[in-house]
This record gives structure tokens, sequence and C-alpha cells, in this order.
């Protein structure tokens, strides 16, 4: 990182995208464990809760002893990474 | 102006406003999906300019209505303008542009705005030529602004920011200048060409983002 640049938080959406990424990457190797995706998010647990929490209200994703994308979920990534390159080209991300 | 001349015209501010309506309502979604407040000057900006080329048009076709459509036209455009340049100066804040900031940042291009028109009439007796001359060129500041903030961002990675999106932003500016021509000079080029090129502006940025939004992975 460059020194002296302003570090930008991450917005909500966007931790739901990279939450429901993490989640992606480990359902295709097995199960998403909900410890390896919060070490993947780089998350404290309790932020990590609070987001899943929200998550699972949207229909986001499917809480139990792992953590499981839905339908809904995997159609917010899809529809986050357009967006995103879109912003990019318009210099706005 | 003959019949043909203002049906021209008329059409012409059709096809803009519907080109500014179509970038108002994607860059309504892209608020809708990573909902970062900078974003929303995009779709008002371009609403704003949608009912300015509308009211430019009627103008056209309601003879009767001509000074309050241009005067909206005018005030609309300008604005429209003004809210996508804020957009692209809170995107550098790190707060990603609270309410307050867009405040202050209306404030500051009101402020602009108003003083550009006191310096244009300074030498004039104050009319409605005077205010379309100050703003057309606060509107070649504001997108002078954008160009400035995306140029030396062009290329820098695989996804970019696109050649084309600062072509149309540069487009709409030589659009702004060609109109301030035609107001100075009356020339039917100037005039044809402001036109066109301010539709051609706001049709690449419709088809990019749409084009942007429908494509698969």
């Amino acid at each position: 990182m460059e020194e002296g640049k302003k570090v930008r938080g991450r917005d909500r959406e966007r931790i739901f995208y990279d939450i429901l990424c993490a989640i992606l990457i480990q359902e295709s190797n097995g199960i998403a464990r909900i410890t390896r995706v919060q070490n993947a998010v780089n998350l404290p647990w309790d932020r990590f809760r609070n987001h899943l929490e929200t998550m699972a209200e949207l229909g986001l994703v499917k809480r139990s002893d792992s953590l499981k994308s839905t339908a809904k979920g995997r159609e917010f990534v899809s529809e986050y990474k357009k967006v995103i390159r879109v912003l990019k080209r318009f210099g706005l991300d | 102006m003959g019949t043909f001349g203002s049906l021209i015209l008329l059409a012409s501010g059709l096809v803009s406003a519907t080109f500014a309506l179509v970038v108002a309502g994607s860059t309504l979604k892209l608020f809708r999906v990573v909902r970062r407040d900078y974003l929303l000057g995009l779709p008002i900006g371009f609403s704003f300019l949608a009912l300015g080329y509308l009211s430019s048009s009627a103008s056209y076709a309601l003879p009767a209505l001509t000074d309050p459509l241009t005067w909206l036209a005018l005030l609309c455009q300008s604005y429209g303008f003004a809210f996508v340049a804020v957009t692209y100066l809170l995107k550098k804040s790190s707060r990603w542009g609270s309410a307050a900031e867009w405040l202050v940042s209306i404030m500051l291009i009101l402020a602009v705005i108003a003083a550009t028109v006191i310096v244009v009439q300074i030498e004039r007796i104050p009319s409605y030529q005077a205010f379309d001359e100050a703003l057309s060129i606060t509107n070649i500041f504001l997108l002078a602004y954008i160009l400035i903030d995306l140029y030396p961002r062009v290329g820098a990675d695989r996804h970019g920011i696109g050649t084309a999106i600062l072509a149309s932003y540069a487009v709409l500016a030589v659009s702004q200048y060609s109109y301030l021509l035609w107001r100075l000079d009356g020339g039917f080029w100037s005039f044809s060409m402001a036109h066109l090129l301010e539709f051609i502006g706001l049709a690449v940025l419709a088809v990019n983002l749409v084009q942007g939004l429908q494509r698969r992975r």
C-alpha cells in the first residue's frame, strides 16, 4: 500500500460480496465452514455474525452448522461483478 | 425557423432526452446494487439533463411557452452536469460522499455558477443570452473537471476506464462549446454540431452502460 494513502473501508455490499465469494469458493471444494469464511473475509467475529444475520434475512445465505449460498446470493454476486466492471469503466469504483 | 427545422430540433431533443433517461435508469441500477451514496449524483444528474432536453425540445413545439421552457432547459442542463461532476468529486472522498459533503459540493457549484453569471454580466445588460453563455461556460468547466479526473486513469489496468467513456464526456464538452459558439455567432453549423454531438455523447454513455449491465460474466 502507498504510504500516506487513506485506507477506504469496505461498504456493506462489498462485505456481502466478499462473504458470498468466500462461501462459493469453499462450496466448490465441499462445505463452507463458518470460521474459514470469517478468516477469508478478514472480519472480527461480532461484525461477521451481524453481517451473516442480515444476509440470512435478505435470503443471500442459509446458515446452519455451515454456510450455504442461495440462488439469490449467487445472483447478487453476478450483478455485483457486472456493476463493478461498469463502475471501473466510468472511473467510479 | 421553419416548420421542418422545428421538427428536426424537436426530434433531436427527444432523442437526447431518451438517451439521458436510459443513462439515468442504468446508473440508478448501479446505485441499487452497490449502495454507495456518491453514485446518486448520476441518476439525478442525467434525469436533470433529460428534463432539460425535453424542455428545450418542447420549446420548439410550443411557441407560447418558449420563454419558461428555454429557461427551464438552461437551468436543468447545468444542474445535470453539476450533479454528474459532483459524483466524480465525491468519489475521491474517503467516506464515499455523505449527505453533508453532497450539500457542501452543491453549494460550491451554485457559488461557481453565480460567480460565472456575475463575471459575464459585468459587461452586459442581464439577459437570457448572458445566462445562457455563462451556464454553457460553467458546463464546459464541469465536464473538463470530469475529463481531468478520468484522463490520468485511462488504461491503468485491464478493466480500467474505457476510452469510449472519456470520449463521450469530451464530445459532450465540445457540444457545449459548439452551443456557446452558436450563441455568439448564430451560425447553422455550430448549432447543428451542438445537437449532433450532444446525442452522440449521450448515446455512447447509454450503450456502454446497457451493454455492461447485460453482459454475462
